[in-house]
C-alpha cells in the first residue's frame, strides 16, 4: 500500500499527498484545495484554522471520507482511502472515525446511551456489549446521572458531551471535531475543550477545525488555511 | 442470522418513532386498514351470498336436468281464436325416447295423484289413485307381493291395468285373491295385476299426500298414460267470456345423470332429441350444474371487482405510505446525515427506512385483519346474512399489505440513502 514509506518508522495516521478538489460550478472550475500535503502522527492533535471559504471544511469532509478528492492521495493507518468506494468509505468511517459537529447531530428520538451506540450498531455489537461500552463512556463524560434522557432534555454542553462520548465509543483512529464549541457559551466551551485536550493527553489523535485562534491554540499542531492553500504550519 | 437480528433491532426503533407519532401513524395507514379491511370482508360476504346461491342449487340436485313443458309462444294470439285445444309439453313418447337413448340414465316423472274411491262391488273406500311410470319403484320402498307392477305395455296401451297397495287390496277384496279380478273407478273396470308392499305408509312420492297422515291411506297404482287418459290432462281455463283448454300429458320430469361430467353433454343431446319432436320448443330445460356454473362465474367476476377495489385501495394506502415516509426522510435528513457519518452504509439506510414502511403498513394490515373480520360478524348479527371468511384471504390480504409496504417504502429508502452524507448534514 505504502510501498514508498517502508522505513522503520511508524505510519501516520493520517497521511495525504497533493489533496486537490475542485468543483465545478457552472462554467466555472472552482479549486477549492490546491494541492494539500501534511502528515498527522498516532496521538497528534492538530487544529486546522481558517475563515469560512478558506477550504477547512471540504478538507474536514474529505479527511473525515464524507467527501471524495478530486486528485491526491490519503493514506489513513497506512490504507489508501482516496479510491474507495461510498460502501467502502461508511465502514472506514465507522471503524476509523469518531465525529463530533458543531451542531451535536445527536438522533432525536433517541436517549443518551442509545445516542452513544449508533456507531457500536453499525460495528454489529450486541445490545448487552454495546449498553455496557455507553455507560462507561457516559460516566466518563460525567452524564451517567443522564443516560435516559433524550437529547432535547439537556443542556447544550450535556449535549455536545454526549457526542463526545459517541466519538469515543468505536475506539477511533481519528476523533474530527468540526468548530465543536460553536453552539456553546465560553464557559461550557472551554469545558468541552479540556475534554478534548485530556483525549488527546490521553493518545487520541484529534482534527480539531475552527476559526478561532483561541481555539485552534488548543493543539499542539496549527494549520492554517487561506483559498484552499496552507499558509502556516505551526508547532508548539 | 445478523441481519436479522439487525432488523430485529431497527424494528424496535422504528416502532418507536411510530408510537411517538400515534396520529401520524394512524392516518397512514387508515388507507392500508380500510383495503384489507374491505377485501377480507367483501370476501366473506360475497362468498357467505354465493354460498346460499350454490346450496338452493345444489339442492335442485348437481346431475339433475329439469325439463318443464312449456306453454308456447305463438298459440296464444294467432291460433287462440279457431283452435280451442292446445296441446303441448312434453309426452310419455318423449320419456320413451329419452329412455331408449340414454338407457343409463335415471328419469323421475312426479305421479300423477287422484283422489277418488275404489269399487269392488259393494266396497267402496276412498283412494288416492297414483299415475307412474313403470320404475315407479326404483327409488321407493314399496316393493311388488303378488303379480306384477305396471309395465311399459299398460303404458304403451293405456291399459285399464292397477296395482293395488297390500292395505288397499285388504279393504277391497277382504275374502279373495284380488289378482285377476276388477276394480271399479266411476265407471271404468280395472285389471289388478299385481299387489304392492305399502312401504312405510307415508311414502307417497311427491309427497302431495304425504301430509294425511294420521288415518290410513290407500293407494293404488294404474300406468301415467291410462291415468291421462281417464281422468284427463287439460286444464280448462275461462278468460273474459272464451274458453280455452289446454292439454299437458307431463309436466316435468328430471333427467339424473350419473355424474357431474355428464350432466352438460346429456343435456344438450337431449335438447337436440326433444326439439326433433318439439318444433315449437314447448319444454324448457333448467340445468342446476349450469346455473351452478353460472354462480361460480359470477363470483369469479365479483372476486375481480373486490380485487380491483381492494388493488385500489391498496395502491391508494401506499401512496399514503410512500408519501408520509418522503416527509419522514425530509424530516429526519440530518439524522441520515449524522448516521452515515458514524459508519450507517445506504444499505443500512435503507433498511432503516424499509423496516419503518413495512411496519406501518402491516400494523395497517392487522387492524385492516381485524375489521375485515369484524364487519362480517357485524353483518351476520344484524342482517342474518351468511357470511363465510375465507383464511386465504386474511392470509393474502396481509401479504399484500406488507407487499405494499415494501413496494411504496422502497423509493423513500432509496431517497435517504441517496443523500450525500455532507448534504445531509448541512441540512437545517
Amino acid at each position: 500500500m505504502s510501498q514508498q514509506n517502508a522505513t522503520a518508522k511508524e505510519e501516520p495516521v493520517i497521511r495525504i499527498v497533493n489533496l486537490k478538489k475542485e468543483f465545478v460550478v457552472g462554467d466555472t472550475v472552482v479549486r477549492a484545495l490546491k494541492g494539500l500535503n501534511f502528515e498527522l502522527e498516532k496521538g497528534g492533535y492538530m487544529s486546522i484554522m481558517g475563515t469560512s471559504g478558506s477550504g477547512k471544511s471540504t478538507l474536514l469532509n474529505i479527511l473525515g471520507c464524507l467527501d471524495t478528492m478530486t486528485s491526491g492521495e490519503y493514506y489513513l493507518d497506512g490504507i489508501n482511502v482516496a479510491r474507495m468506494n461510498d460502501n467502502e468509505l461508511s465502514i472506514i468511517r465507522g471503524r476509523k472515525f469518531g465525529f463530533i459537529f458543531q451542531s451535536f447531530n445527536l438522533i432525536p428520538q433517541l436517549s443518551v446511551l442509545e445516542n452513544i451506540e449508533v456507531p457500536l450498531f453499525y460495528q454489529d455489537w450486541s445490545e448487552k456489549d454495546s449498553r455496557a461500552k455507553s455507560t462507561q463512556l457516559a460516566e466518563m463524560v460525567g452524564l451517567s446521572h443522564r443516560v435516559q434522557h433524550r437529547p432535547s432534555e439537556l443542556s447544550g454542553g450535556q449535549r455536545q458531551r454526549v457526542a463526545i462520548a459517541r466519538a469515543l465509543s468505536n475506539d477511533p483512529s481519528v476523533i474530527f471535531a468540526d468548530e465543536p464549541t460553536g453552539n456553546l457559551d465560553q464557559e461550557t466551551g472551554r469545558e468541552i475543550m479540556q475534554i478534548l485536550d485530556n483525549l488527546a493527553k490521553q493518545g487520541r489523535s484529534i482534527i480539531l477545525v475552527t476559526h478561532e485562534r483561541a481555539i485552534a491554540e488548543h493543539a499542539n499542531r496549527m494549520i492554517r488555511l487561506v483559498d484552499g492553500e496552507i499558509v502556516s504550519d505551526t508547532k508548539k | 442470522m445478523l441481519y436479522i437480528y439487525k432488523i430485529k433491532r431497527v424494528g424496535k426503533l422504528g416502532m418507536r418513532s411510530l408510537v411517538e407519532h400515534k396520529l401520524r401513524s394512524l392516518l397512514t395507514t387508515l388507507g392500508i386498514i380500510f383495503g384489507v379491511g374491505s377485501v377480507i370482508a367483501m370476501l366473506a360476504i360475497g362468498e357467505g351470498a354465493s354460498y346460499a346461491a350454490r346450496e338452493q342449487i345444489r339442492q335442485m340436485g348437481s346431475t339433475n336436468i329439469i325439463i318443464r313443458s312449456r306453454k308456447p309462444e305463438e298459440s296464444t294470439s294467432a291460433t287462440n281464436n279457431t283452435q280451442n285445444l292446445i296441446s303441448y309439453g312434453i309426452t310419455y313418447e318423449d320419456i320413451m325416447r329419452i329412455r331408449k337413448l340414454f338407457p343409463d340414465v335415471r328419469i323421475h316423472v312426479p305421479a300423477r295423484e287422484i283422489n277418488t274411491q275404489l269399487m269392488n262391488q259393494a266396497t267402496r273406500i276412498p283412494t288416492v289413485v297414483v299415475g307412474t311410470i313403470p320404475w315407479h319403484l326404483n327409488n321407493s320402498q314399496e316393493k311388488v307381493i303378488y303379480g306384477r307392477f305396471i309395465d311399459e305395455y299398460d303404458m304403451d296401451t293405456y291399459a285399464n291395468s292397477i296395482v293395488l297397495c297390500e292395505n288397499t287390496a285388504a279393504r277391497l277384496f277382504p275374502l279373495e285373491f284380488p289378482l285377476g279380478r276388477h276394480v271399479y273407478v266411476g265407471s271404468q273396470a280395472y285389471l289388478v295385476v299385481g299387489i304392492i308392499s305399502s312401504g312405510d305408509g307415508s311414502n307417497a312420492g311427491t309427497g302431495a299426500a304425504g301430509a294425511v297422515e294420521e288415518k290410513e291411506v290407500y293407494k293404488a297404482y294404474i300406468s301415467l298414460t291410462a291415468a291421462s287418459k281417464r281422468f284427463g290432462d287439460t286444464i280448462v281455463k275461462r278468460e273474459s267470456g272464451s274458453t280455452s283448454m289446454e292439454k299437458v300429458e307431463i309436466h316435468q320430469l328430471t333427467i339424473t345423470a350419473l355424474s357431474d361430467d355428464q350432466v352438460m353433454p346429456l343435456a344438450v343431446a337431449v335438447r337436440q332429441t326433444l326439439a326433433e319432436f318439439h318444433k315449437k320448443m314447448d319444454f324448457q330445460m333448467t340445468i342446476p350444474l349450469e346455473l351452478l356454473n353460472q354462480a361460480e362465474a359470477t363470483k369469479r367476476i365479483f372476486n375481480i371487482v373486490l380485487g380491483s377495489i381492494a388493488a385500489i385501495s391498496l395502491l391508494v394506502g401506499g401512496i399514503g405510505i410512500m408519501n408520509i415516509m418522503l416527509a419522514s426522510v425530509t424530516e429526519r435528513t440530518r439524522e441520515i446525515g449524522t448516521r452515515r457519518a458514524l459508519g450507517a452504509t445506504r444499505k443500512d439506510i435503507i433498511m432503516q427506512f424499509l423496516v419503518e414502511s413495512v411496519l406501518l403498513s402491516v400494523i395497517g394490515g392487522l387492524i385492516g385483519v381485524g375489521l375485515g373480520i369484524g364487519v362480517p360478524k357485524a353483518v351476520t348479527l344484524i342482517a342474518g346474512l351468511t357470511t363465510i371468511i375465507q383464511p386465504y384471504s386474511i392470509l393474502m390480504a396481509f401479504c399484500i399489505s406488507m407487499a405494499t409496504g415494501v413496494v411504496f417504502g422502497i423509493y423513500p429508502a432509496i431517497r435517504a440513502a441517496a443523500l450525500s452524507p455532507i448534504e445531509a448534514l448541512r441540512h437545517e
